[in-house]
């Protein structure tokens, strides 16, 4: 018998305790602020830009990567185009890992942004973009102000009604660990900083 | 007559100064719950949705193993099966062995732990390094963790910067945390760019897509996931979700449970292989089969690995992680050790509670875990001690009256012998660090009879305690 | 209201000044206080020790005892925790009789407001008083409200609270952490003297810190434990059970 038969055959022999799935979650309603999300990003150790016009996008960017000190900056190539003008320099998708290590700042777009707790979904498909967004010393992520959600339940259904289950990683601030006496210390392994550009005209 | 955990407590902690360090930690992440969850407003209505998703998947768990199984596999990763932890180890290091690999970056598992998986690598000639700073920690310490989300709770800073001094080579007498973390970071940077595989654990997987879930706020286990070309993420079996749909509600819960922060800096969702890459995900049984078949007991696979029940607790407080002997401590690791271990010392571990209780009123997933305590109580009684003739003659006493108010009586007669410490008082655990309460007097019941007799002086209230002048 | 006393073993061996103060409270609210010389132990020692075949001879005694009382008053929340909640999964037989008989035990402070709505017994004591709140009266009979349940929103005190209130000249205090456990624990106490004795410390270090001269509990056994440490290192404040605090009147 091999192990998974074993273990199948012992789960199956369990006495039957069949409890009703309880179904969707309805959670309070509530709408999703800029303000509330931009206040569970503080609380989460990364901090909020805007909401800023479409516009000013571009010179928003480059002032945030600008006060991170001197460094390489890449652009997330599928937010290269949208920024118009500039010395943007895109990501280099087929870079070997030690190059990456040397971002000093990675922008790149976030695709639902949750007002209870300041976390961005952003996909990860493409393997360098993953490997940079834990290896690059500071990270921007710009977010459509339409596309925050009150809750993790309404995020996880806006962000997984168009996308496939795939890869991707939800950030909440900065890189972090309490683990020597409780001390909070950003920057464990990956980003030292979390900025969340908004961009849109939603409440501010 | 005092049980392992107790002469455990006193090597794990040795100091009151240890005690106190180690009771204010993790006091304080008891209060950063309680103010995170005060700011949910639905949260009863969460901890029911989440209770109750888990007594469903438990409840047809086979359905969802295969479900997971074929989704998985459909996205291309590899599904390995494991009955116990050789297996589980044995999986493992073939996939490494096959592939050549000598350097592995591993993120937090308190499954590894449990298997033993690093030593066992180790042995045969692969580098494993802990990644996640408290794992690390302990890892250079040569020691266990001994919280499951704080492994190093129980070091001071003064420790970890004499160890880094000893073994990354830190400056002699730093011990500031900001600065030692950066040193761990350089460290451990140089070691996950030139690791050949990552080995992960896995905090939630789902039945209805393939896959998993991976919760750090280091960004330690996505280095580890993204880095390298090999992916081993080992989980139980009982990590199951039937949905992604499902999983929101657990996220909300587990790190406001565990730290107070409102989710992960990480939660990370991976579905299958990256381009190019290898994902092996083995499941683990190790016992967690045989408890589902336990009825009284079952309801602690519903665990997610929070430690809320370790933080409240007033044994964990004072004695530490490392005095459980085992991987998963507190409240929660009294309730699996009789299911995952047969000696004697696992069958006291249910007596190592007050039962005050707390434990499962923080549980976000409404595990019983005070009650199954006295539930393994019930199958072992006294911890397996030969002490339970004297709980027969006590019973027999008791239910007797007239006997009992001999017996009583005579207790009476002995209070000042049973007051002090003499070989063989059956009064010494109590003496170890109390006295006695002073002579009571006579017993209520001969007062009462006395007393409506006719007299009825009230003078019996003021001869204990009551005298605030 | 006629009412029957439970005066668990080891109050009626060991504290026994508790049991009389309890049935002055009592007399005073206006009951007719009963006493079965018949009773002895409720059986937790058993429950908690896992001797389930003891706790039953021992519960089902109890049952007899007062199945017919309208109300049966005992001055320690443990004990009713054990009747009220701990009788249902012994397996006694008669389900109806468990159910019944446990929800008419009640703990002092709980009779004296849940049933009489009487928090003010005519009592006057003039110290500080720390509360040293009883687990199982926390969180098994819900006397109080236990600092980890956030989710309960209700934040008017519990029956403990209000009857100490309610004491003319009384400054109540509580203190921090506000219910941690004291480390008593009944067997416990014995099989951990190590890490009951540091809970203990711990407790009694907390309650020093309010400034209070006395520590007060629906519990003795909290209490003998607390003063049995306190005798020890010769500090902390002096316990004294919530009873004899409710007939501490004026007169005295």
């Amino acid at each position: 018998m091999s192990d998974r038969a074993r273990i199948l055959d012992s789960i199956r022999r369990a006495p039957a305790a069949r409890l009703a799935h309880p179904g969707s979650y309805e959670s309070p309603a509530v709408s999703p602020s800029w303000a509330a999300f931009a206040a569970g990003l503080r609380a989460a150790g990364g901090e909020s830009h805007g909401p800023i016009a479409r516009a000013v996008l571009s010179e928003t960017i480059a002032s945030v990567c600008r006060s991170r000190g001197d460094g390489p900056v890449r652009i997330d190539p599928a937010l290269v185009s949208e920024l118009g003008p500039g010395e943007w320099v895109p990501l280099d998708l087929e870079a070997a890992p030690e190059a990456l290590a040397d971002i000093h700042v990675l922008v790149s777009r976030g695709c639902v942004g949750v007002a209870e707790n300041g976390a961005v979904a952003v996909p990860i498909v493409e393997p360098a973009l993953a490997r940079a967004l834990f290896l690059c010393q500071h990270l921007v992520l710009v977010l459509e102000v339409e596309r925050l959600e009150a809750d993790l339940h309404g995020g996880f259904a806006r962000f997984w009604s168009t996308e496939p289950a795939g890869r991707t990683v939800w950030i909440s601030g900065p890189s972090k660990t309490a683990d020597i006496e409780q001390t909070l210390v950003l920057g464990a392994h990956g980003p030292r900083t979390l900025a969340v550009i908004g961009v849109g005209d939603r409440d501010a | 007559m005092s049980l392992p955990l107790d002469r455990a407590a006193r090597v794990a902690l040795p100091t009151t100064e240890s005690v106190q360090h180690h009771e204010t930690a993790v006091a304080d992440l008891r209060r950063r719950r309680d103010d995170a969850l005060a700011r949910v407003p639905d949260l009863q209505a969460l901890r029911e949705h989440a209770a109750a998703i888990k007594g469903h998947t438990l409840g047809d768990l086979g359905t969802y193993l295969e479900r997971f199984e074929e989704q998985a596999r459909a996205a291309g990763a590899v599904v390995h099966w494991a009955d116990d932890a050789p297996a589980h180890n044995r999986i493992v290091h073939d996939l490494l062995a096959e592939r050549g690999v000598h350097r592995v970056a591993k993120s937090k598992s308190m499954l590894t732990e449990e298997c033993g998986l690093n030593p066992y690598l180790e042995a045969r000639g692969i580098e494993v390094v802990d990644t996640d700073l408290g794992e690390r920690i302990v890892q250079l310490e040569g020691e266990a963790p001994s919280h499951i989300v704080i492994p190093a709770i129980h070091r001071r800073r003064q420790e970890i910067g004499a160890l880094f001094h000893r073994t990354v080579g830190s400056p002699e007498g730093e011990h500031d945390p900001v600065v030692l973390t950066e040193i761990a970071r350089q460290d451990l940077r140089r070691r996950f760019l030139s690791a050949e595989a990552g080995i992960t654990g896995v905090n939630f997987a789902i039945a209805e897509t393939g896959s998993l879930v991976v919760c750090t706020n280091e960004g330690n286990a996505d280095l580890g996931m993204h880095l390298p070309s090999i992916h081993i993420a080992c989980m139980g079996i009982e990590k199951l979700l039937p949905r992604l749909e499902d999983l929101p509600a657990f996220l909300r819960l587990l790190a406001r449970s565990a730290t107070g922060q409102a989710i992960t800096a990480y939660t990370t969702v991976v579905t299958g292989p990256r381009p190019g890459g290898e994902l092996h995900i083995v499941l683990v049984d190790n016992g967690r089969s045989r408890l589902l078949a336990d009825p009284e007991q079952r309801g602690a696979l519903a665990c997610i690995r929070c430690g809320a029940c370790l933080n409240t607790c007033p044994v964990y407080r004072r004695t530490g992680g490392h005095a459980y002997n085992q991987t998963v401590p507190g409240p929660i690791g009294a309730v699996l050790a009789p299911a995952f271990r047969s000696d004697r010392e696992a069958s006291t571990l249910p007596f190592a509670s007050t039962l005050c209780g707390s434990c499962s009123a923080v549980c976000p997933v409404g595990i019983d875990l005070h009650g199954q305590l006295l539930a393994w109580r019930a199958r072992a009684p006294f911890g397996g001690g030969r002490i339970r003739w004297v709980a027969r003659l006590g019973a027999e006493v008791l239910a007797r009256p007239r006997l009992y108010r001999l017996v009583g009586g005579l207790a009476r007669l002995a209070w000042p012998l049973l007051s002090r410490r003499w070989p063989g008082n059956p009064a010494n655990a109590w003496l170890e660090g109390r006295e006695l309460p002073p002579h009571p007097g006579a017993s209520f019941r001969s007062r009462f009879r006395l007393w409506s007799q006719g007299s009825r002086s009230r003078e019996g209230s003021r001869s204990r305690g009551g005298s605030g002048e | 209201m006629d009412v029957a006393l439970f005066i668990p073993c080891y109050v009626d061996q060991l504290a026994p000044s508790v049991g009389i103060a309890t049935v002055e409270v009592l007399e005073r609210v206006g009951c007719r206080v009963r006493y079965d010389p018949g009773q002895t132990c409720c059986g937790q020692p058993f429950v908690t020790a896992g001797e389930w075949s003891q706790a039953r001879r021992l519960a089902r005694r109890y049952l007899d005892r007062f199945a017919g009382a309208d109300a049966v008053v005992c001055p320690s929340a443990s004990c009713v925790a054990t009747v009220r909640r701990r009788y249902a999964e012994l397996s006694l037989g008669d389900t109806r009789v468990v159910k019944e008989v446990g929800a008419r035990t009640y703990e002092l402070s709980e009779f004296l407001v849940r049933v009489l709505n009487r928090p003010d017994v005519g009592a006057r004591f003039p110290y500080r008083v720390a509360l040293l709140q009883s687990c199982h009266g926390l969180r098994e009979l819900h006397l109080g409200h236990p600092s980890e349940a956030v989710e309960i929103e209700d934040s008017a005190p519990g029956p403990t609270e209000a009857v100490l209130r309610a004491v003319r000249d009384l400054e109540l205090v509580l203190p921090d952490p506000p219910d941690e456990c004291c480390g008593f624990g009944g067997l416990f106490s014995v099989q951990f003297p190590e890490i009951s004795t540091r809970i203990g410390r711990s407790r009694l270090v907390a309650l020093a810190a309010t400034g209070a001269s006395h520590v007060t509990s629906t519990d003795a056994s909290c209490l003998f434990h607390l003063e049995g440490l306190g005798r020890r290192a010769a500090f902390g404040p002096r316990p004294i059970h919530l009873a004899e605090i409710l007939a501490w009147s004026e007169e005295r």
